[in-house]
């Protein structure tokens, strides 16, 4: 039995009747109907058939009378959308956040978004939006024009403690901490709780850079959201856009020629190793180590003069379209990466000894922010942070695109769950780039590098997957037969991974924030949105000293 | 770490002391700028029949038309342009080509965008 069909029967079982449509949509894509209130059920069913079940996003789509919602789930080798349908005037459906934690970001995000009431959810907050956002006004739904909202609403400041009034008491200290300051490097606002040196809990607020990206692409032609989309980051463009081509072509049936689907992998490489390097020199001067941040900074130059050589600018590589690849590879240039690269696979070598070896940098993320792989699954982390924790998840492998399919590769995992690991799976990964790069360059085949596409997409839906360099990277895109996207939907990897952040950063230093955070490679331009909550039922806001000093000893 | 690696840090001290500084003097010398950079467009009149596809596939709303001597020309603006050659790849008749004059945005670019300026038409 296929990986598919063992999920559908899965469900099937459980489900029965109230499954009302079952049917393989793609290659490792599944998509079932359930009844309305049956969805706990189905989701229920395939967290015990499949032991790695995670969600990936949830998506709200207004369908004019109903909402739509698609869980979407990846059970280890297939990709499950449970669909159900709400009333539009009575959008209430109950939350899976106590069998499923990792989904209660997006089911905030649906929450305030398209105006969706999960029921026993613990926090219902706004995620994206301020606070003082009008009431029942839903960016998302159909009818909804910017002039409804009006610019005029009162701007208030975010809450500044955490918890009520009367738990702040003793030595804890509430501290704030952005959305402007001198350490950020994006506008984000984290609000800490103290006890002296140690981290008590914390709760981020993002959404200051929100663009509204989703709702703009609607309004722009599938190749013109192309440009859009790839702007939604400027560190992982290629991946944005990858994903999307990808989502798009699998909409409209349209077969990528193998000399695109190699140039793709090329550039997303290029664009994976840029950003590894990026993140080491961040990570260099967050502990403060300096010079490996001028050195890794200088390495990742040479990277992005590559890519502005293969694809026209250094940044925006706008190298994907629809149908294929923009521009051929010269042979040239392709000899140059080859030469430039195994310098670079050098250096990382270096510095892989250089970081194992180092005593400060050693103390500085040996055993800090712990992540156990239990707990990575159950918050449903991706990328890097769930593969430093042991949990061997790749998009790249486990659901091949592009070229990846062809490729020979082991994903790189380690099981420590520390910030150290984290790092060291992103170095293991710039040499494993190397190889991916130089293999694609020489087994590159002759032929056309980009196909014709029309600009009207069949009705329909798809969903495209990505290993960005920060982990799975999510598209959902929807089409009603015109030249224009009806719902388009980014899930980047920093929102499934931000909810990680305290749990591994509770018990730690003040000093140790940073090195954390960096560990996790946030890009909140990426994500634009976030904020904390407990989800799991009787966990204690409030810990003693004595417990998190034993806690940071690792003893129960 | 352990062990000192001398030898191989005095190679690339002193090689760097007699290499050329790896910034440029920017506005003084020339900027060295790759063959396949997407720098701004040119533009060729004469190819031009103004079906006036270009104003409308831009995503970033970057091309106007205006009336330039009784014809409907493209205006680009390139304050907005987000250099993506959409204009160039879907222009029919090749009457927007590509260029790499990229590296010179702070100084011809400005020239070139205000002989474009509505105002002195
Ligand atoms: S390059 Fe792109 S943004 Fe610039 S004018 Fe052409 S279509 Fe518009």
């Amino acid at each position: 039995m296929s990986a598919e069909e063992e999920a559908m029967e899965a469900i099937s079982k459980r489900l029965g009747e109230r499954a009302q449509e079952c049917r393989i949509a793609a290659p490792r894509r599944i998509c079932v109907l359930v009844r309305c209130g049956s969805h706990r059920d189905a989701i229920s069913a395939l967290l015990e058939r499949f032991e790695f079940t995670t969600i990936s996003t949830i998506t709200g789509v207004d369908l004019g009378e109903d909402i739509e919602l698609n869980y979407h789930l990846w059970c280890g080798r297939t990709e499950v959308t449970v669909k159900t349908r709400l009333p539009k005037i009575r959008p209430d459906v109950e939350t899976v956040t106590d069998i499923l934690p990792g989904a209660a970001l997006y089911e905030r995000e649906a929450f305030e978004l398209l105006g969706v009431r999960f029921l026993g959810h613990p926090g219902l907050k706004r995620l994206v939006l301020p606070d003082s956002w009008p009431e029942g006004q839903y960016p998302l739904r159909r009818d909804w024009k910017p002039e409804i909202a009006g610019l005029e609403f009162p701007q208030e400041a975010d809450s500044v403690a955490i918890g009520a009034e009367g738990e702040n008491r003793g030595s804890t200290v509430n501290v704030v901490f952005g959305p402007q300051h001198p350490a950020l490097h994006e506008p984000e606002r984290f609000l800490f709780k103290l006890d002296g040196e140690i981290v008590v809990d914390v709760e981020p607020r993002l959404g200051y850079a929100h663009r509204g990206i989703e709702k703009g692409a609607e309004k722009l032609m599938f190749f013109q959201a192309t440009h859009l989309i790839e702007r939604i980051c400027g560190i992982c463009n290629v991946a944005h856009a990858t994903c999307f081509c990808q989502a798009v072509e699998s909409l409209g049936g349209i077969e990528v020629p193998p000399r695109a689907s190699y140039l793709r992998t090329i550039v997303h490489e290029l664009n994976r190793l840029h950003s590894h390097l990026l993140l080491l020199g961040v990570a260099g001067m967050e502990i403060g180590f300096e010079t490996l941040f001028q050195y890794s900074w200088r390495d990742r130059e040479m990277v992005l003069d590559l890519t502005e050589k293969a694809t026209g600018n250094r940044i925006m590589a706008e190298y994907n379209a629809i149908g294929g690849v923009r521009r051929d590879l010269d042979p040239i240039v392709g000899e140059e990466m080859k030469k430039v690269l195994s310098g670079i696979k050098r250096r990382a070598a270096f510095y892989k000894k250089l970081l194992g070896e180092d005593p400060t940098f050693g103390l500085r993320t040996r055993g800090i922010g712990v992540l156990k792989a239990a707990e990575a699954l159950r918050l449903s982390v991706v990328g890097p942070v769930a593969r430093g924790s042991g949990i061997k998840m790749d998009v790249r492998r486990h659901d091949p695109y592009a070229a990846y399919g062809e490729i020979p590769f082991e994903e790189v995992a380690y099981g420590e769950g520390d910030s150290w690991a984290r790092f060291m799976v992103r170095l293991d990964e710039i040499a494993q780039s190397v190889d991916i790069v130089n293999y694609a360059i020489e087994k590159l085949p002759s032929g056309p590098y980009r196909a014709r596409v029309p600009r009207r997409v069949p009705e329909g839906e798809a969903l495209g997957r990505v290993e960005a360099p920060r982990g799975e990277l999510v598209h959902y895109v929807k089409s009603d037969g015109t030249a224009y996207p009806q719902r388009v939907k980014v899930r980047s990897p920093t929102l499934a991974n931000i909810m990680s952040f305290r749990e591994m950063i509770r018990g730690c230093y003040v000093a140790d924030i940073p090195a954390v955070l960096a560990s996790l490679d946030p890009c909140f331009s990426c994500t634009d949105r976030m904020a904390f909550l407990d989800v799991k039922s009787g966990m204690k806001w409030f810990w003693s000293l004595e417990e998190i000093k034993r806690r940071r000893l690792g003893k129960p | 770490m352990g062990r000192v690696r001398l030898p191989r840090m005095a190679v690339e001290v002193v090689s760097s002391l007699f290499k050329k500084s790896s910034t440029r003097k920017y506005p003084f010398e020339k900027p060295i700028v790759p063959l396949g950079s997407r720098g701004m467009q040119v533009f060729h009149s004469v190819m031009w029949h103004g079906c006036g596809l270009c104003p409308r596939d831009c995503p970033a709303g970057a091309i106007e038309m205006v009336e330039v001597s009784g014809k409907k020309m493209p205006l680009i603006r390139i304050d907005s342009c987000i250099f993506c050659y959409v204009c160039v790849e879907n222009c029919p008749r090749k009457a927007l080509t590509e260029s790499n004059l990229a590296g010179h945005r702070g100084q011809r670019g400005a020239r070139h965008q205000a002989r474009r300026e509505p105002s002195e038409r």
